[in-house]
């Protein structure tokens, strides 16, 4: 499934899938003015960036990862507060 | 010489904006009237209550992309240490203001807690949408600052290791949610004016660690919020008084840009 498959109401359940490579590539890089990926992992240790960041894309180095293939978004627990 | 005179007048008022107002509107390149009049209104009412010299950071999300929302109304300089916003991860920017997509965005203030008051510390935002799950603005490091909902557990501390919560719904995660410490006993959460709680919880460190919004800045970053913020400050400890005076200015300006709710 791509970018290009999903309407934006489903923006939140899917995310960009990207090889380990890719992530070194683009983590804190701009990916348009004044907005920085952030990669992370997922709960099947995944790296994975948002459909927004994917859909917003306008550096031209990074337009790739508009043809990202989209997996479901399972994120991982985040830790107890208390 | 009429024409001469009225020209003059004319350059007088558009001279008339605060210097924060001024500062802001050359750093964005904002030109609409409807915000800067907003802007400066906003600031006038800040000043004219005494708040302008708490806020430390103050975010008006206005212009409607991240190189105007990046921007601190209150130093609008283009540096970390300005307090200028990086905006990380997937937000989605609207003249309405700034939405974390609650997978992977924050907003790195470079504000650190650990640089004020103990005792003397304030934080909020004004939420334009509901969302019941999620740090809206906040830092941890052993010593715990945030306003943070999970569910109907509505977590808000300031300065302490101890924990403290209520509950909340879901309609009271819109408006402007305010915690304030100005003593070591107790800190007090506001939502639209109104006290929520008082948590008893006492001060006992503070976090030296950024306070992100939009997520939570903690070892393992997380607690991805999805509200829409069109608001939102870090300053000294506030009073009563001065939430009340904070909230009807900051509904004044929402009311004016026509996206309070």
């Amino acid at each position: 499934m791509k970018l290009t498959d999903i309407t934006q109401a489903e923006w939140t359940t899917y995310v960009g899938l990207l090889t380990q490579e890719q992530m070194y590539s683009i983590v804190g890089k701009e990916y348009t003015t004044d907005s920085y990926f952030n990669p992370l992992q997922d709960l099947n240790d995944n790296w994975i960036i948002s459909v927004e960041e994917m859909e917003f894309c306008t550096n031209i180095e990074y337009l790739w990862v508009k043809d990202l293939p989209l997996i479901i978004y399972e994120p991982i627990p985040a830790p107890p507060l208390s | 010489m009429y024409y001469g005179l009225i020209s003059s007048m004319k350059k007088t008022v558009a001279a008339s904006y605060t210097a924060r107002t001024t500062a802001f509107i050359a750093a964005t390149g904002i030109s609409d009237t409807t915000i800067i009049n907003a802007l400066n209104t906003m600031d006038l009412s800040l000043i004219s209550n005494g708040l302008d010299t708490k806020m430390k950071a103050l975010y008006p999300f206005v212009g409607g992309t991240a190189s105007t929302h990046k921007y601190n109304f209150m130093d609008a300089r283009d540096l970390d240490a300005a307090f200028r916003l990086t905006f990380n991860g997937g937000w989605t920017h609207a003249s309405t203001g700034a939405t974390p997509n609650g997978t992977n965005a924050y907003a790195n203030t470079f504000l650190n807690p650990f640089n004020y008051g103990q005792n003397d510390f304030s934080f909020g935002c004004y939420l334009r949408t509901t969302g019941s799950y999620g740090c809206y603005i906040g830092a941890v490091a052993t010593y715990r600052n945030y306003l943070l909902p999970i569910g109907t557990t509505y977590y808000a501390q300031i300065n302490s290791s101890g924990y403290a919560s209520t509950v909340i719904t879901s309609a009271q995660t819109t408006k402007l949610h305010v915690i304030s410490r100005t003593t070591s006993a107790t800190a007090s959460t506001y939502i639209n004016g109104t006290l929520l709680f008082n948590d008893n919880v006492v001060s006992d460190g503070k976090p030296n660690s950024n306070m992100y919004i939009g997520a939570l800045n903690s070892s393992g970053l997380g607690y991805y919020s999805s509200n829409e913020q069109a608001f939102a400050f870090i300053a000294d400890g506030l009073s009563p008084t001065d939430v009340t005076n904070l909230t009807n200015t900051v509904q004044n300006f929402q009311t004016t840009l026509s996206r309070q709710v």
